[in-house]
């Protein structure tokens, strides 16, 4: 190494300190011997050096809202993982179920709950009643909202027949692993406005006209749901695009909200 | 706990930069590196060694950033994206200039390059620690540096950068 010049690859480990002590004062010799290697040895460690700069720094992050209890690794096989969808779709209906301590849930609001399930499980196994369609086509003149300004798309959008009344499942998906669910099915009933959050199962239901509501969200921050169960009521209501100020209230409190955890 | 969230605390800017280079957006860069935090917060067991704690860290961000880009691809970093992100530094004029070149030829480098350079300059990570999180060998790294550092000068200066001969023994 001595007799010959060092390459780039040896320059640059000179520069990051990734030499042995016996190349780096090869190294460091020959560096000496030879202005136009000196230069290109200053020019990669002022790159490097200003390398940090060059990147936006990391936004404040508070950890202290980010940190849960641990919880513990389950080892799951494949034959295990199959049972726990399950599980977990059952759990995700009596969650909801549990979650307003009525047992008023219609057969709708049921099959709109385990359809929720289903999707955030992302169990496709199951026989399925419900049917892809185009918005265009989901009927009622309902269009569903957008709601890009939380960094929600709609991925979904599926129908099913229940008695005489259609069901349609707008699934919105977020960049973090959110999924939210908007169903909508027009019913001569009359549903109570509520709306439950908690920290793991989110629900709210309306009556706007003689359309019915149910918003479902897992593992979604309380308060972004809150204020999405919101907006989209209003929506609903009055069918205007959601304005400017409101969107950038979804985005602060999207920003500010911890990602799903479902 | 608070162990975990100090030294999750002192990788927050090399993993941005490193998230950055990933997402190319600021917003994207700081939802993976929330969700790495959550998800390292959470987790059972985590490792004792402050070298492999970065690792797993390192880990975490890019095996989720993999999750991620299943589905969507990332948009392109245009060369002048960095500088309007960087554009409310108070800097002196002339590192402002560096900084604005350096952001600039950032920008022109492969994907490959940019991760290497995120790992390596802004986290300060060595070689093995680098190949470690990026399941390469370390000589490999050494190249990929070598050759991102050549082509970043090259943007720079406008190809004025001697051509060293490429080694192959190593060092």
């Amino acid at each position: 190494m001595a007799t010959k010049k060092p390459t780039n690859e040896q320059l640059n480990a000179y520069v990051d300190g990734e030499l042995s002590p016996e190349d780096a004062a090869i190294t460091a010799r020959a560096i000496a011997d030879d202005p136009t290697t000196a230069e290109l040895v200053a020019k990669f460690a002022d790159l490097k050096a200003a390398m940090p700069d060059a990147l936006p720094k990391c936004p404040p992050i508070d950890l202290q809202k980010a940190a849960k209890p641990a919880s513990p690794v389950l080892a799951v096989s494949a034959f295990r993982a199959a049972a726990m969808v399950a599980f977990v779709i059952a759990a995700g209906v009596m969650a909801y179920l549990t979650l307003f301590q009525k047992q008023q849930a219609g057969s709708w609001q049921m099959l709109a709950m385990e359809q929720h399930a289903i999707w955030v499980a992302s169990d496709t196994s199951r026989p399925s009643q419900w049917n892809k369609i185009d918005i265009s086509s989901a009927g009622n003149s309902f269009r569903p909202p957008d709601l890009s300004a939380s960094k929600l798309t709609l991925a979904k959008t599926d129908q099913r027949i229940v008695g005489a009344d259609r069901l349609t499942h707008f699934g919105y998906t977020g960049t973090r692993g959110c999924r939210l669910s908007l169903f909508v099915v027009t019913s001569p009933s009359k549903h109570q406005q509520e709306t439950a959050a908690s920290t793991s199962e989110n629900r709210s239901q309306w009556q706007s006209g003689d359309r019915s509501y149910l918003l479902l969200s897992s593992g979604m921050d309380r308060d972004r749901f809150l204020q999405l169960a919101d907006t989209i009521r209003q929506y609903s209501i009055d069918q205007r695009r959601i304005d400017q100020q409101t969107r950038q209230q979804m985005a602060a409190t999207r920003k500010s909200a911890l990602p799903c955890t479902a | 706990m608070k162990d975990a969230e100090q030294r999750i605390v002192a990788q927050l800017d090399g993993l941005f930069g490193f998230a950055f280079t990933l997402t190319r957006n600021v917003e994207d860069a700081q939802d993976l590196v929330q969700e790495t935090a959550v998800r390292a917060l959470n987790a059972a067991n985590s490792p004792a060694n402050d070298t492999a704690f970065r690792v797993w860290l390192f880990r975490i961000l890019r095996n989720r950033f993999i999750d991620l880009t299943r589905k969507k691809v990332p948009e392109p970093l245009s060369p002048n994206k960095l500088a309007e992100i960087q554009g409310n530094d108070d800097n002196a004029e002339e590192r402002q200039n560096i900084t604005l070149d350096v952001q600039r030829a950032f920008a022109t480098l492969s994907d490959e390059h940019r991760h290497i350079l995120a790992l390596v300059d802004v986290a300060g990570m060595t070689y093995a620690e680098a190949a470690d999180v990026l399941d390469i060998p370390s000589g490999t790294v050494m190249s990929r540096v070598s050759r991102a550092r050549a082509k970043m000068i090259e943007a720079i200066e406008g190809g004025n950068v001697v051509a060293f001969p490429a080694k192959q023994k190593k060092v």
